[in-house]
């Protein structure tokens, strides 16, 4: 077991600043609006301290904890950590078009240093799935693999569940086992702190801390105790999930959430596993040449599927089934992973109609429940 | 030696050149493609049913390798114009530069179907992906058995390479049969449906028979049910999947069917890997 240490929260500040001086930008979560969104954040004092949140179907509200002014009492925010490394618009290649008619095309390299402060454990779980996707045997994304490598990330364990939580059904939390520098869980007057890589390591080593008292380390795993027990939701096994996604097409449920998505493509947004982009093209308007982008896209767009003359998923049934299946079936066979979803809540809370996936799924293998 | 790094984005295009042009049809147009960089020209290989990205007039479309060898003559891709990227292709020039990446995906089985009697059916332009195919099982014509080409349009005047489908009718062992829903005075093939074609084939040996077949989807499925209710095992019938695609990594999503994704696993998959995606997304 790697050592644990203790960083006393006066001295939050610290890591902030030995990150800033190994080069790193700091990005942690901040309160911006109603929500809590992360962002370049050089000062600890801007933490979200003593805030919380309340989530339901279709709720997110922000509340004060009261007394209890912790940093991270909170569970998540409308934004994962995606965006930090897949970005949400992003220039691929540059193309010059000479006066001769020839085409230079010029990639765009990704280099800035980011150190991200306050992960929550389904982010970072989400993150080592958005790698097999990116990071892939056959094609590497040059753009993700850089920020990868000269990505620092602080992990912080949660010590609450919201109501939409259930990275424990999803397999994943709400303890980081793996995937980060440095991981910590939150006291009343500090933080439990350990490494999780040789970058982690020299980065404590540098803040000069103590060991962790035995009490220190049983309150924290107390604390994240409290968020296991917090989260209420579940969801079917793998073979239950596989045997009512793929063999139930006609299940009346699927005309049921019909009803009632408006195909926003909200969930795709907020799920920090969701991969699906598409590519634009912005030429120059002299004809110079043109710039070539990324895009986050949804699979809730009638353009995702659409072939000449033919959209293969014509319809909101076919296209929740396509997003639900793969999230919680295909994406087994295709990485190798447990599944699509870290149990994050995040499509529950911001889907404008409340539709809840993890109900939806136990409506949808019910049968295939009781079958066996 | 060609710098490996020129190959290290897959996102980034190289530029190649139209040697060649060719006008097919009135909607289909033959690209002769030479790489920019020689050491690339020669370096750049593919297997039959793959695919390249070609980046012209505002994005990237996928289209087949039809034929090539890294010679100046350049590798051949044939485009039929549907939209915006497919348009500004065929509005190229001879000399015009664009952009290409790939070769993308997993072609025809040309190994695992040695020996076998050979169906290749295809429908209107999707006859590309499959004379890649077509040219290796000539170049080795012994180690095959019986090959029938059958190709189905909907305009005689969308029947095109018909030079090569003269070559490969006198070629040993091989028969031809094309037909056109509509068609002219002129017309010396079929008249009607390919479905028809495939229905009226006598097939000697169907325990040793496979079928290559790319074409609208609705066409392969007729024309799966119809080998299948013949006797031909869903293993022994490959077929090329055309779904919206922006990478060609699998990366961006939009190709999956199923668990696969058509770019990466595909285009190529046997029927029976499809089966029940296939089943599923009809759903609709
Ligand atoms: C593996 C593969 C091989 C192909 N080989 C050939 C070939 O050899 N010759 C040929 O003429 N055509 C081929 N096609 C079809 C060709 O890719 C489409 O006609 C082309 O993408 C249409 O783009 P567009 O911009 O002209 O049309 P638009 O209708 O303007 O398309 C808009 C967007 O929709 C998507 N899209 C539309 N139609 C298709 C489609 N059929 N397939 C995939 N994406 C589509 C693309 O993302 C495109 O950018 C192939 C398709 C695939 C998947
Ligand atoms: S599917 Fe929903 S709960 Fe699962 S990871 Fe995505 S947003 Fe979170
Ligand atoms: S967020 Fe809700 S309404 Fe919007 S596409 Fe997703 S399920 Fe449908
Ligand atoms: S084309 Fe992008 S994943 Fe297949």
């Amino acid at each position: 077991m790697e050592t644990q240490y203790f960083l006393p929260r006066i001295s939050l500040q610290q890591l902030f600043n030995v990150l800033e001086d190994r080069g790193y930008q700091c990005i942690a979560p901040g309160v911006r609006g109603d929500s809590i969104v992360y962002g370049p954040l050089r000062d600890s004092a801007k933490l979200p301290w003593g805030y919380s949140d309340k989530q339901r179907p279709g709720q997110y509200q922000l509340t004060k904890t009261g007394g209890d002014e912790r940093a991270f009492a909170w569970s998540n925010g409308p934004s994962s950590i995606k965006p930090f490394l897949f970005k949400q618009q992003e220039i691929l290649w540059r193309v010059n078009k000479a006066e001769n008619g020839r085409l230079h095309f010029q990639p765009e390299p990704a280099t800035t240093a980011q150190a991200l402060i306050g992960v929550r454990p389904c982010d970072i779980q989400a993150m080592l799935v958005q790698d097999k996707v990116f990071l892939n045997d056959n094609h590497i994304d040059p753009r993700y693999q850089g920020r990868r490598a000269n990505l620092f990330t602080v992990v912080v364990n949660c010590s609450y569940a919201s109501g939409n939580c259930f990275c424990v059904a999803a397999g994943y939390g709400p303890k980081a086992e793996h995937g980060f520098d440095v991981a910590m869980t939150e006291l009343h007057d500090g933080f439990v702190v350990r490494a999780g890589s040789d970058n982690g390591k020299s980065v404590l080593q540098s803040l000069d801390l103590k060991q962790a008292s035995p009490a220190h380390v049983a309150f924290a795993e107390e604390s994240i105790m409290q968020a296991k027990k917090d989260q209420q939701r579940d969801i079917p096994s793998p073979e239950n999930l596989r045997n009512g996604l793929l063999a139930q097409q006609y299940h009346p449920r699927w005309d049921h959430i019909a009803e009632r998505c408006t195909s926003c493509g909200t969930c795709t947004q907020v799920c920090p596993t969701c991969f699906c982009h598409k590519k634009v093209d912005f030429p120059a308007l002299d004809g110079s040449g043109a710039e070539h982008l990324r895009e986050w896209d949804s699979c809730f767009s009638e353009q995702h599927s659409y072939v000449h003359g033919n959209v293969v998923n014509k319809d909101k049934r076919s296209r929740y089934r396509q997003w639900l299946s793969h999230k919680f079936v295909h994406w087994l066979e295709q990485y190798a992973v447990i599944s699509g979803c870290v149990g994050c809540g995040r499509c529950i809370t911001w889907c404008p109609v409340g539709i809840d996936v993890t109900e939806e799924l136990h409506e949808l293998c019910s049968e295939s429940d009781n079958d066996r | 030696m060609i710098d490996k790094n020129i190959f290290a984005d897959p996102y980034l295009p190289h530029e190649v050149f139209v040697a060649r042009r060719v006008q097919e049809a009135q909607d289909i147009v033959s690209l002769y493609l030479v790489f920019a960089n020689p050491a690339a020209n020669l370096d750049y290989s593919f297997q039959p049913g793959q695919f390249n990205m070609l980046y012209c007039g505002g994005g990237e479309a996928p289209i087949s390798i039809v034929s090539g060898h890294g010679t100046a003559q350049g590798y051949l891709h044939t485009v039929r114009t549907v939209g915006e990227v497919t348009r500004a292709l065929g509005a190229l020039k001879e000399g015009d530069s664009l952009g290409l990446r790939g070769p993308f995906g997993q072609g025809w089985p040309i190994n695992k179907i040695q020996g076998k009697d050979i169906l290749v059916i295809t429908g209107g332009i999707a006859i590309a992906p499959v004379v890649a195919a077509i040219d290796e099982l000539m170049r080795n014509r012994d180690c095959y058995g019986r090959l029938s080409i059958l190709q189905g349009v909907t305009h005689d005047a969308g029947h095109i390479f018909s030079r090569q489908y003269q070559d490969w009718s006198s070629a040993p062992n091989t028969e031809v049969g094309i037909t056109s829903m509509e068609a002219g005075a002129g017309w010396r093939h079929h008249k009607g449906l390919i479905t028809t074609l495939v229905e009226d084939l006598p097939i000697a040996d169907i325990a040793n028979t496979v079928a290559l077949m790319c074409g609208p989807q609705a066409m392969m499925q007729a024309t799966t049910a119809i080998l299948t209710g013949k006797g031909l095992g869903d293993n022994s019938i490959y077929i090329s999947m055309e779904r919206n695609m922006h990478c060609g990594l699998g990366h961006c999503g939009h190709c999956q069917l199923g668990e696969k994704f058509v770019c990466k696993d595909g285009p190529v998959f046997s029927y029976a890997e499809l089966k029940q995606a296939l089943t599923l997304e009809a759903f609709a």
